[in-house]
């Protein structure tokens, strides 16, 4: 299937850590301590320079305290024309009949361009914030409701009840149905069993639990089992959610420009000038990785301040790392950092060069993906023909 | 508070009329509830062609079974640059941190044009869809806790707390502000004691009626002396809403209007009464028809006051309804005829009656304005 190949798209700009090249390509992995707030020129410059560049979609994350996503996915959509938004969703926080009535209407807005990543919610910390003081234990079961009423929502062609143990609706019905059919991909995390059983019984799209291609396989398989197994479905895409990229001309180049930034970055936190990790990944008590792993992973940014693994190369290197991870079964795939460099006075931190690599990368990514999918068609095709030999 | 002429925002389309002449369709669209669907080139048009036309700001309702509404609100605000929108919101279908930080995202988002209408909901049945099953006793006081987490979470500066018998939240903070300050204007509907004690305790901006300058400053008195019962210091603001019957001469618009009041209780039946009159308890009791308002049409079509005449009656009317405090004023119900493709159907020339009406009316609330301040300094 064609590669879907997804940015994510920043609330606010950055500010460069240095007034150099290597501070402000650090500037993507670290920031110092400022509240995020919604900036509208950014959303949009984002967004259109990702569908300039070749994206097909792009994630808008989310957090407790941060701009509300399904507010600025439909900025964004609203900016652009064909780019495809991801609007990360908790579950919990607000009736799931409005959930699916909004996915919905951002989907009829914008022609058929929104979809929806369905989350737990990042801590307990993160969840009382906002209200929400479900037990850990009760959390999938609410889940499971809730992303029955919400699928229900989006495709039920006549008002319909429901009364479980954490929702009731009487005569839910939404005459705005979704364009694309029968709904928005539904993308769904899963690191725990439980986690793993919502997504096997519900997912169109799974965010992989695994880095590594092994991992990945290994993750693919797993779910896929379950899902065959307990729930009598296959998924159908598989999205590794994290890279962030470090391209160059040269390898070596490369790998100096990502030592250079982990260096600065380093530098920044030891002199007290950056604000905490954003992302605190639920990787406690997992050992922690090697700087490198193979031709082009690259954990040193990750480990230091919480983001995702870096990738590490030429446009022709790093295809080649991302074409195993589609031979795996990968179907969606993160190609994040790079374009994510927007200053909080609207520039770009980082060179037409740099975009030009970025836009390399993903033109030999798809052509990677269609020679294989080429491949597998003409696979398929002798198929037949050697069985009756 | 300066005038603020209100429009809603329409999502249905129409379709050309065949047989009935399209300026009577229109009409009988809106009063009959005929229009259908959702087109977003409508929505777009529509808000683009209402900020041309000097409308100050403009609603999307809300309801259980169509378009959700802070999405839409802001598809209007991203494809406008004056125009503000106002997003119904009720209360008890999302957490209120929630709520408050989509109005905060959205009022950065735009640049600080957005407001909100903050709703019990339209009746038990809308409530139920949603999955909220509660009595109006408990919903009201679950509504004095929603609003102040909501209005918490757009102006606290240090994480709060707050540990209510409906909502709990726990070092509750939003990274994102409004840009109008202290937050985006919050009016709050209801004509029931609860309803206006909510509103005094919460609200910058309460509903009355438009229909006669009697009701409507019977509205203001009442809710004016809730807030002195109160404590409240802070001036309430007033928010009318009408809909508009208009043509170039009064009798043209009179004429008009009892041909619409034809056509639709030959729909409906002249006996038809409505139980819900766009919420307000005061179209039932009154019997009397003030100068410009068409009280059968309200009766036969279970919409808000129909006000009837040409732009510089109306504009008059309304202008005497602007000394008496009501600053937002909706002329609804008109020039809201789109194609699903975005195409205005207006033969009969609302949009230019529209743009004289409401040039009609910030022309003269200027000089209102003007008068009130040399008095005031006087």
């Amino acid at each position: 299937m064609p590669i879907d190949i997804r940015g994510r798209i920043p609330f606010t700009g950055k500010h460069p850590l240095s007034d150099t090249a290597i501070g402000r390509y650090a500037s993507f992995f670290i920031q110092p301590p400022s509240p995020t707030t919604a900036d509208a020129h950014t959303i949009v410059r984002a967004a259109r320079e990702q569908e300039r560049l070749g994206y097909d979609s792009s994630l808008i994350p989310q957090n407790s305290t941060r701009p509300d996503v399904w507010a600025c996915t439909g900025w964004a959509l609203a900016a652009t024309k064909r780019l495809k938004l991801v609007a990360a969703h908790r579950i919990g926080l607000q009736a799931p009949t409005l959930a699916a009535r909004t996915l919905a209407t951002l989907d009829r807005l914008s022609g058929g361009r929104q979809q929806v990543h369905i989350l737990q919610g990042r801590t307990d910390a993160d969840m009382r914030r906002d209200g929400d003081f479900l037990d850990l234990s009760d959390r999938y079961r609410r889940a499971e409701e809730y992303v029955r009423i919400f699928k229900q929502t989006l495709t039920s062609p006549e008002p319909f009840d429901f009364e479980g143990d954490f929702y009731r609706v009487k005569g839910a019905f939404s005459e705005i149905k979704p364009v694309q059919s029968p709904h928005p991909v539904l993308h769904f995390p899963g690191g725990s069993e439980a986690g793993q059983h919502l997504a096997a019984r519900h997912a169109d799209a799974w965010a992989v639990n695994g880095t590594t291609v092994d991992e990945v396989r290994g993750a693919i398989q797993g779910i896929q089992g379950i899902a065959l197994q307990h729930y009598g479905r296959r998924l159908e895409r598989f999205w590794t959610g994290g890279f962030n990229l470090i391209l160059a001309d040269t390898e070596q180049s490369a790998w100096d420009r990502a030592e250079q930034i982990a260096d600065e970055v380093e530098g920044f936190i030891a002199a007290g000038r950056a604000q905490a990790p954003i992302n605190t990944r639920s990787s406690a008590g997992a050992p922690p990785r090697p700087d490198r792993e193979g031709e082009s992973l690259y954990f040193r940014l990750a480990t230091l301040t919480g983001h995702g693994p870096s990738l590490v190369g030429t446009p022709d290197s790093v295809a080649r790392a991302l074409l195993a991870y589609y031979d795996v079964g990968v179907t969606t795939v993160t190609l994040g950092g790079l374009c994510e460099y927007h200053s909080f006075d609207g520039h770009d931190l980082i060179t037409h060069d740099d975009k030009d690599l970025l836009a390399k990368l993903i033109a030999t990514l798809r052509r990677g993906v269609a020679q294989r999918d080429a491949a597998r068609l003409r696979d398929d095709a002798a198929k037949p023909a050697a069985e009756a030999a | 508070m300066p005038i603020d002429i209100r429009s809603r925002i329409p999502a249905a389309s129409t379709q050309p009329a065949t047989g009935e002449d399209q300026a009577l369709a229109n009409y009988l669209d809106f009063y009959l509830n005929r229009r259908r669907g959702f087109e977003p080139e409508v929505i777009v048009r529509a808000a683009r062609d209402q900020e041309l036309l000097g409308f100050d700001s403009s609603l999307f309702p809300q309801y259980a079974t169509r378009a959700a509404v802070w999405p839409v609100v802001g598809w209007a605000l991203a494809h406008t640059t004056r125009l503000k929108l106002v997003a119904a919101h009720r209360i008890g279908v999302q957490e209120p941190a929630i709520a408050a930080r989509t109005l905060a995202t959205l009022d950065r988002l735009s640049d600080g044009r957005i407001n909100v209408h903050v709703l019990q909901g339209r009746g038990d049945e809308d409530l139920q869809r949603d999955g909220v099953f509660i009595s109006k006793e408990e919903g009201y006081e679950r509504s004095h806790e929603y609003l102040d987490i909501f209005v918490n979470t757009l102006t606290a500066t240090e994480p709060f707390s707050y540990h209510g018998k409906h909502y709990r939240i726990e070092e509750s903070r939003s990274d994102v502000r409004p840009v109008q300050a202290p937050y985006p204007l919050l009016s709050i509907p209801g004509t029931s004691d609860q309803g206006v004690e909510l509103a005094v305790r919460y609200a910058d901006v309460h509903t009355v009626p438009t229909a006669t300058p009697e009701l409507a400053a019977q509205g203001i008195a009442r809710t004016r002396a809730a807030a002195e019962r109160l404590g409240r210091t802070r001036p309430i603001g007033f928010w009318g809403d009408a809909n508009i019957v208009l043509a170039e001469t009064d009798d043209k618009a009179w004429e008009l209007a009892h041909r619409i009041g034809d056509a639709v209780a030959a729909v409906k039946g002249e006996a038809q009464e409505h139980q819900y009159v766009h919420g307000d308890a005061y179209a039932r009791d009154v019997t009397n028809e003030g100068p410009v308002w068409y009280a059968r049409l309200n009766r036969l079509s279970g919409h808000g006051y129909t006000l009837v005449g040409s732009p510089a009656t109306l504009a008059n009317y309304l202008l005497g309804l602007y000394r008496l405090g009501i600053n937002i004023i909706t002329l609804g119900g008109i020039g809201q005829a789109y194609t699903k493709d975005g195409v205005l159907l207006d033969p009969a020339g609302e949009h230019g009656l529209l743009r004289q009406l409401i040039a009609l009316l910030h022309e003269g609330a200027l000089a209102i304005d003007q008068e009130q301040d040399l008095r005031a300094a006087a």
